[in-house]
């Protein structure tokens, strides 16, 4: 069953579909939450109500064969407000600052290569950057697929694919 | 960082490995999580979408009162600027059908002013109030009415939408989200048009040709880029092409197969028969003429002129996977970066001493290096090129992933006129954010750097900012032609294949 299909049916309060639609895109949404968040707790924590919300507002998702990108919208949403809340926290003297703005990302990763990929892949690539390699090369989906759910040309997902990826292969042999 | 990981030369492959082991890893289980006896929202139809975000914006607007309001008691004028800011124009979305409509925006998307272009817009909103309304709620309302008012029925129409802001990326958001916007309210009114949709930035040509025409300043964005990016189509035809609905407009480009140009996103997923029947590339020993159609075609770009000093690495891998027919190896699309050219294959190639050969159209050899090569792509740098030329290269080395016997294959790419100078701007800079990377990526991040600049579009001798306008329409032209165009002039890729890659 096709994601549009599933999403369809959590409309209506299928909770397999919804089990089935979580494994067909966890990938995906977090690799997606994590290329704007830049912080794997912050990550999870959006991921988890991103989801809470995929289910609760599944029904007024309307079919236009981009489930990923409706899903998307809500975990982005989620993520500003996330950034909203860590500013308001700041802005109150608790400057509990996030990555975005130490510029430092810290990976519970064991593996020190991942680890030193990401992490770069974090820091150094712009934010439309970040959430093209990671859909492509973590999450798996087609340049084609990333255009279509992040609105974007075919051609400019590509040529940023590709200038990121050119930026990480110096950044990772200058350091 | 570490310094222990100067071992990291890693090629695009192991780079996207070790992302993908990296996220594999740190993606967290949350299912068991979610709880499943939270109610969900029942949604009539598309309201609720919006009653929510109405919602999420009023609070937010409390909270910017509140905001002023300290700034009230703090120093007077704060608020006073809040005021002003919000009473400012933004952006200006402009929407036609034939009722040719326009919403000025401030910076919360709220609608200041509502002008009507033409009678027919005139029916449209004389009844409506659509000032101090959410965006996505005018929108909405427009739309709707013109459905109502038969302006959109059930066939064939054609919606051209116009975002001018300031910001490219700015532009681009809104641009999306109204998109969506008018997408969403055609489909609850079960009705399909092609929405076709564009940015743009103040030129005083345009709003001059608008003027004289006496249409809107999108239609004349458009319709000037219609002519600009086709042979057949000269000036003389704006008179036409003018008088004409979004809908016959539509009607026209199909029939005639016209390019697109920037516009060709939107265009292709709604009607992807207009834009695959175009002709390929000729051969390279063929000079096409600056600007003529087939230029157009297989224009690959970016906007800088690169001597890439960057070290080359090559990585030859050689992928054994026999599988299915055809043994001639087809070119998807080519990409032209900074020195770079990116070749895509419609299908699984294998690799056996890859080689490249680029030439210009009369024959003369450039310096070209193979940087990567995969079972669906490779690239390779090449230095020397000049700007706003085509060149063909030639690949050996490579087989059909069902063959063994190693052929060759041709293709063809543009490298994009820049200015001199402008280049010579990017080198130079001193300010930029990559300054100790190559200068390749130099360039590259200069022309990042510049995003969100407003500069005409179409002057090309302007430096930065108009590299950057020039990278947003040659993407987009890119994209246009990666549907349409094969590079190796001897087969008709259709655009499938790339969905089925």
């Amino acid at each position: 069953m096709s994601d549009e299909e599933l999403l369809n049916r959590v409309g209506t309060g299928d909770s397999e579909a919804f089990r089935q639609l979580y494994h067909n895109t966890d990938r995906a949404v977090y690799s997606f939450i994590l290329s704007i968040l830049k912080n794997p707790q912050d990550a999870e924590e959006v991921m988890q109500e991103t989801y809470l919300k995929i289910w609760t507002s599944a029904a007024s998702y309307h079919s236009q064969g981009k489930p990923l990108a409706w899903m998307f919208t809500i975990a982005r949403n989620l993520c500003y407000m996330k950034f909203r809340e860590q500013k308001h926290q700041a802005d109150m003297g608790l400057d509990d600052l996030n990555g975005e703005e130490t510029g430092e990302v810290c990976l519970p990763l064991e593996n020190l290569a991942d680890a030193m990929v990401l992490k770069s892949a974090l820091e150094i690539l712009k934010e439309d950057e970040r959430q093209i390699v990671l859909l492509h090369a973590s999450a798996g989906l087609k340049h084609r697929e990333i255009a279509a759910d992040l609105q974007m040309p075919l051609a400019t997902v590509l040529s940023k694919y590709n200038r990121a990826i050119k930026k990480l292969k110096q950044y990772l042999r200058e350091e | 960082m570490e310094q222990d990981f100067d071992w990291l030369q890693l090629n695009t492959r192991q780079i996207e490995q070790h992302l993908k082991s990296a996220v594999d890893t740190l993606t967290p289980n949350i299912l068991d999580r979610i709880d499943l006896s939270d109610p969900q929202e029942l949604i009539p139809e598309e309201a609720n979408h919006a009653v929510i975000l109405r919602l999420q914006r009023r609070i937010r607007r409390i909270a910017m009162t509140a905001a002023a309001c300290v700034c009230l008691t703090l120093i007077g004028g704060g608020a006073f600027h809040y005021h002003l800011e919000n009473r400012k124009i933004e952006s200006v979305i402009g929407i036609d059908v034939n009722p040719s409509i326009e919403l000025s925006i401030n910076r919360k998307e709220v609608v200041l002013e509502a002008r009507a272009l033409n009678a027919d817009a005139e029916n449209i909103i004389h009844d409506m109030d659509l000032k101090g309304v959410d965006l996505n709620v005018a929108v909405n309302a427009v739309v709707g009415s013109m459905v109502t008012q038969g302006y959109l029925d059930d066939l064939e129409n054609a919606i051209l939408v116009t975002v001018s802001n300031d910001s490219v990326r700015k532009a681009r958001e809104l641009r999306s989200s109204v998109v969506g916007d008018i997408e969403r309210t055609l489909k609850e009114n079960q009705v399909e048009a092609v929405v076709y949709d564009q940015q743009v930035i103040e030129d005083e040509e345009m709003e001059e040709l608008a003027k004289r025409y006496g249409i809107s300043y999108g239609k004349a964005y458009f319709l000037k880029e219609l002519i600009d990016q086709n042979e057949a189509l000269n000036i003389e035809d704006m008179e036409e092409l003018s008088s004409m609905t979004m809908e016959e407009i539509a009607r026209k480009i199909t029939e005639s197969s016209y390019e697109l140009g920037e516009l060709a996103d939107r265009v292709k997923e709604t009607e992807s028969a207009a834009e695959t029947t175009r002709a390929p590339e000729t051969t390279a020993s063929e000079p096409s003429a600056e600007g003529s159609s087939t230029e157009e075609e297989t224009t690959e770009v970016s906007p800088t002129e690169a001597e890439t000093t960057q070290a080359p690495e090559t990585t030859k891998e050689t992928v054994t996977e026999p599988e299915t027919e055809e043994d001639t190896v087809e070119i998807d699309y080519v990409d032209y970066e900074d020195g770079m050219v990116y070749v895509y294959f419609a299908d699984r190639v294998k690799w056996n001493n890859p080689s490249v050969v680029v030439r210009d159209e009369e024959g003369n050899s450039y310096a070209a290096m193979m940087d990567e090569t995969s079972r669906n792509e490779c690239s390779f740098e090449v230095s020397g090129l000049e700007g706003g030329k085509s060149y063909v290269f030639v690949l050996g080395g490579l087989a059909a992933k069902n063959s063994d016997v190693s052929t060759t294959v041709k293709g063809y790419f543009d490298k994009p006129e820049v200015a001199d100078e402008a280049d010579d701007e990017f080198k130079k800079d001193p300010d930029e954010e990559e300054t100790d990377e190559s200068k390749g990526e130099g360039q590259d991040a200069s022309i990042e750097e510049t995003e969100g600049t407003n500069a005409p579009a179409e002057s090309l001798t302007e430096s930065e900012s108009t590299a950057e306008e020039k990278t947003e329409e040659q993407d987009e032209a890119d994209d246009e032609r990666a549907e349409g165009g094969p590079e190796d002039g001897k087969a008709e890729s259709e655009p499938e294949d790339l969905t089925e890659q």
